[in-house]
């Protein structure tokens, strides 16, 4: 999902916003 | 994770990002974390309303809790001085991170939330974006108040570990 976020910089605003981060993941609460 | 972040060994100043949202409680109420906290570790918020400290939607409010626990001491922690305008606000934070990375200082965790429509810290739109250039801290002007100052790209690029947290499927962070 986080590549998805990143490489999809034109439609979704949180992958343009950390689209430059070294390291971007991802983590969700059971 | 987080736990790491703000005991990490090093002679720099050290900060993390923490999102707005009862994310931070809810790390602090599952599992309360026992950490020495660096004396180095200095404490952003992703985002926050331009509302009093002590109003129920402060994200500054809603971390008191998990900063309470873990003993961070309240000059390390930049909250957003939302008794100004918001111009002057985001101004004003951008300033402290700009002094923060002058003086050596490295942002080695942000946890941000994950909006259901995508959008993470207060950057909602493309022109939060495009107000976003060239700052470090950004006014995000909303449809309905509060207001918001976020952090930004420029910022975040500068972090070394950006970690999305999602709680449900639903609707993650606003």
């Amino acid at each position: 999902m986080i590549d998805a976020l990143v490489n999809a910089p034109d439609t979704i605003v949180a992958g343009r916003a950390v689209a430059g981060a070294p390291r971007v993941e991802m983590w969700t609460a059971p | 994770m987080l736990a790491d972040a703000l005991t990490a060994p090093g002679e720099s100043p050290q900060a993390v990002v923490i999102p707005g949202g009862s994310t931070p409680n809810r790390c602090s109420t599952r599992r309360r974390p026992r950490v020495i906290v660096s004396p180095r570790v200095h404490i952003f918020y992703s985002d926050e309303r331009m509302v009093p400290p002590d109003s129920p939607q402060s994200n500054y409010r809603l971390s008191r809790p998990l900063l309470d626990a873990i003993g961070v001491p309240p000059g390390r922690v930049h909250r957003v001085q939302t008794h100004l305008g918001l111009a002057e606000a985001a101004e004003a934070l951008g300033a402290e991170i700009e002094a923060f990375f002058r003086a050596g200082g490295v942002i080695t965790l942000a946890l941000l939330g994950l909006g259901a429509d995508g959008h993470t810290a207060s950057l909602f739109t493309e022109s939060d974006l495009q107000r976003a250039e060239g700052r470090w801290a950004s006014p995000t002007p909303r449809p309905e108040p509060p207001d918001r100052v976020t952090l930004t790209p420029q910022t975040f690029s500068r972090t070394q570990r950006i970690v999305f947290l999602t709680a449900t499927a639903g609707r993650l962070h606003d």
